[in-house]
């Protein structure tokens, strides 16, 4: 079916539909919409019970980031959810409309907001949420005129006796619309279909004590819903709630020694906060603020989720080591200067915990676990993180590698914390090794390049024997092992043919060296 | 491993007797080294240093050789690798059969933190061996530092630089590494002297080889090749040697031999 497609559309760019993905994107967006009302209910499809919905503090629809490419990613995402599972916003607007100028200039604003983002989108006022959903499948006019008809005050001795209590004129206008409207799932949408029943009017007319016993309770329940004789109270998705712990104090500290107690109860606090939610910090960011100069702001990535105040102590206590050296050399120095020769004390004034990324915490039986292990697979965690607190987190890194045939492509770098999977670097899950047949370097740098000469001359295949740098000093080559022929890699736009040689000089230093097969152009690329 | 050593003559590997390394020492995986170093192994749980002269390329793949002997013997199998030059090829290493779990890659930006993570990771039980390419110059009190994170954890193997600068030092055996001269083109030859270690045969260099098994390919001619059962392919896989040399076989005819690739 792909293959066919493909045939029918060269251009057709085929991405793996991610559910949890969607799910969170989704998320972040019923999250951006509380700036309308607090009350969002995000309706989604059931995911498989193995999928674990992951749950990032950080996570946020910020329309104006950084990345827009990353963004637009997201929002391809969310269309094609949308349209193959008819995922739902509902918006409460009872009581937040009229900051906004009204019900109408709300919408519109919410339409400007979702075009704005790429976002394709149905939208529409309803009295119910059943209602509100079956207005989506109208055009934009008939959405005016159902709804005009639904809020006009029509008074209930027009309406005869034996419709006054079945449908309310707002249900009648929708009757014209298809059965899918009222959010039945597949099977009964298919048994509808196969009966002739294609409109809610159809559905209506048959009897209605007959519908449960046919069809389920779930084609009266929403019909019932759409009507608004059964209540239908929205679950509204929970805030995003940050982890924020802070605290001021009136006079300044100079000495990060004397913040211990300071830390202590920051740490004690957050620590609650985090058991409470039953999360592990993996990332936090330390803040500590100060008279007239830039606050101080260190990174406390962590390998393991951690949720207790060792753990963060002894990363602040790494991380700050720094500062309390630099602070022991101006020991002399307790004002500063500012631009307005205001001497102001130095220190600090406030400190603030902010956690970035937390994950649920797992809990672990560690009774039946060989405890050695355990504690060198500690002691490991505590090494990494240590290292990343004092160097940065790109300062100390991990490699895996990755099947090229390019020494320089074969391996991906990746920081030595990172939470994320190797999916989300493009790596496969399972690397083979990579170039078996070739005998690698241990040192590669950039290609550098120099001039060879070649034995025999007239062979284009002829190995080495003298080399001369980019200095102009000549060395002679005795032994040249090779050539071994790497292709480009075309799907990347590289197409040069390239032919290893591993190469001794007279000295007994070995030299890693390809030459450029279209070119005949000699690189030095490793030792 | 396929090592060759010789001092005036060349030995293959099999023929010596491997030093069985202690519980506190290891071998250096090449005999002859072995047989000049104090107590004829390496201290585990110490700093070595491996010095080379400035106009030459630091001996990497001889610390490499040390810290894989070293961690084949040991239970933390983590090898830490200073890169401070951003140079280093883990795919090397992955060959070696170090894993991307067991390799952690550091690159401190300044002498103070390269000092401090040295310090941090030989402190570690949970690291076997430390690779890392020190300055020249080190302070008394940094070398001092140096010896006693070693003391307590973790086998350092630096590389330094050969000038009259590195009087101080943190290492239990120092050896001046030079590359010699290679016999034929698929091996790579070192000489070695112990310029430090108390009760090493001091100034007595010794030559260390390895051989590269080349991936040549034999190309059979069929008329003249022997049934290939899976015994004689995992051989010829496994075997650098040429075919009509091993005993046990028919003698073969070898075509034109070439590199995959």
């Amino acid at each position: 079916m792909l293959a066919q497609a493909r045939a029918n559309c060269p251009l057709l760019r085929v991405v793996e539909h991610e559910p949890l993905a969607d799910r969170q994107a989704l998320l972040a967006v019923a999250r951006w919409c509380f700036r309308f009302t607090p009350i969002v209910q995000l309706d989604l499809p059931d995911l498989p019970d193995d999928a674990n919905l992951a749950h990032h503090n950080s996570l946020h629809f910020e329309p104006k980031a950084a990345h827009p490419r990353k963004q637009l990613r997201t929002r391809s995402k969310l269309l094609g959810f949308e349209l193959a599972h008819h995922t739902c916003l509902y918006l409460d607007l009872t009581g937040s409309a009229h900051l906004f100028g009204g019900a109408d200039p709300t919408i519109r604003l919410i339409q400007s907001a979702f075009r704005r983002f790429c976002i394709t989108c149905r939208i529409a006022p309803g009295l119910t949420p059943g209602h509100a959903h079956a207005l989506t499948f109208q055009t934009h006019s008939q959405i005016s005129s159902a709804l005009s008809s639904a809020l006009s005050p029509i008074p209930p001795h027009s309406i005869p006796s034996h419709r006054r209590s079945a449908q309310t004129p707002a249900a009648t206008s929708l009757n014209h619309l298809p059965v899918a409207a009222l959010r039945l799932n597949d099977l009964l949408l298919s048994t509808l279909h196969h009966l002739g029943v294609h409109t809610i009017g159809l559905l209506r007319a048959l009897p209605r004590d007959k519908l449960p016993a046919r069809l389920g309770t779930l084609a009266l329940k929403r019909l019932d819903q759409l009507d608004g004789k059964l209540a239908e109270p929205l679950t509204p998705v929970e805030p995003f709630a940050p982890i924020l712990i802070k605290r001021h104090w009136d006079f300044s500290v100079d000495s990060i020694d004397t913040l211990r107690p300071v830390f202590d109860d920051i740490l004690a606090r957050l620590t609650r906060e985090l058991h409470r939610r039953g999360r592990g910090v993996t990332h936090a960011l330390l803040t500590l603020s100060r008279h007239y100069e830039e606050p101080l702001i260190r990174d406390l990535r962590f390998a393991r989720p951690a949720s207790n105040v060792k753990d963060f102590l002894r990363l602040i206590q790494l991380s700050t080591d720094h500062f309390t050296q630099e602070t022991a050399k101006k020991k002399g120095r307790r004002t500063v200067k500012t631009n307005g020769d205001v001497i102001a004390p130095a220190g600090f004034t406030a400190a603030e915990i902010r956690v970035v990324t937390s994950v649920p915490l797992v809990q672990q039986q560690t009774q039946f676990i060989d405890t050695q292990d355990e504690d060198l697979r500690t002691a490991a965690v505590h090494l990494t993180e240590s290292l990343v607190s004092r160097l940065g987190n790109p300062s100390v890194a991990r490699a895996d590698p990755v099947e090229s045939f390019l020494p320089e492509r074969a391996w991906h770098e990746l920081p030595a914390i990172s939470h994320q999977s190797r999916a989300h670097h493009n790596l496969p899950e399972h690397a083979t090794s990579p170039l078996p047949w070739l005998d690698a370097p241990l040192r590669l740098h950039a290609p550098i390049e120099v001039r060879a000469v070649v034995s025999p001359s007239e062979d284009r295949d002829g190995k080495p024997i003298q080399i001369t740098w980019p200095s102009g000093r000549v060395t002679p080559i005795p032994h040249a092992v090779g050539p071994i022929r790497v292709s480009g890699e075309w799907w990347r736009d590289h197409t040069k043919t390239r032919d290893y040689f591993h190469i001794h000089d007279n000295q007994g230093q070995y030299y890693f060296l390809f030459r450029v097969l279209d070119s005949s152009r000699w690189f030095l690329q490793g030792q | 491993m396929p090592y060759v050593l010789a001092h005036d003559r060349t030995l293959h590997f099999s023929e010596l007797p491997r030093t069985p390394g202690s519980g506190r020492t290891f071998s250096s995986g090449f005999p002859p080294l072995d047989r000049i170093l104090p107590g004829h192994a390496l201290s585990r749980g110490a700093a070595h240093e491996l010095l080379y002269f400035p106009h030459h390329a630091p001996p990497w793949f001889v610390a490499l050789s040390l810290s894989l002997e070293l961690l084949r013997e040991s239970k933390t199998t983590r090898l830490v690798w200073f890169d401070l030059d951003k140079t280093l090829n883990p795919i090397a290493l992955y060959q070696a059969g170090v894993g991307s779990d067991r390799l952690l890659i550091l690159r401190p930006s300044c002498e103070r933190d390269l000092l401090w993570a040295l310090a941090e990771c030989l402190r570690s039980p949970a690291v076997g061996a430390v690779v890392a390419l020190l300055p020249a110059r080190l302070t008394p009190a940094g070398a001092r530092r140096l010896q006693l994170a070693a003391s307590s954890g973790a086998t350092a193997i630096f590389l330094r630089p050969h000038t009259p600068h590195t009087h101080h030092h943190a290492a239990a055996t120092r050896l001046l590494v030079e590359p010699a001269p290679a016999p034929d083109p698929h091996t790579r030859r070192w000489r070695i002297q112990l310029i430090h270690g108390h009760g090493g045969l001091l100034n007595h260099p010794v030559f260390i080889e390895r051989h590269h098994a080349p991936s040549v390919v034999p190309e059979l001619i069929p008329e003249l090749a022997p049934a290939l059962t899976p015994s004689l392919a995992a051989d010829l896989l496994h075997s650098s040697a040429p075919i009509s040399n091993r005993p046990g076989q028919p003698s073969v005819q070898t075509g034109r031999k070439y590199l995959a690739g």
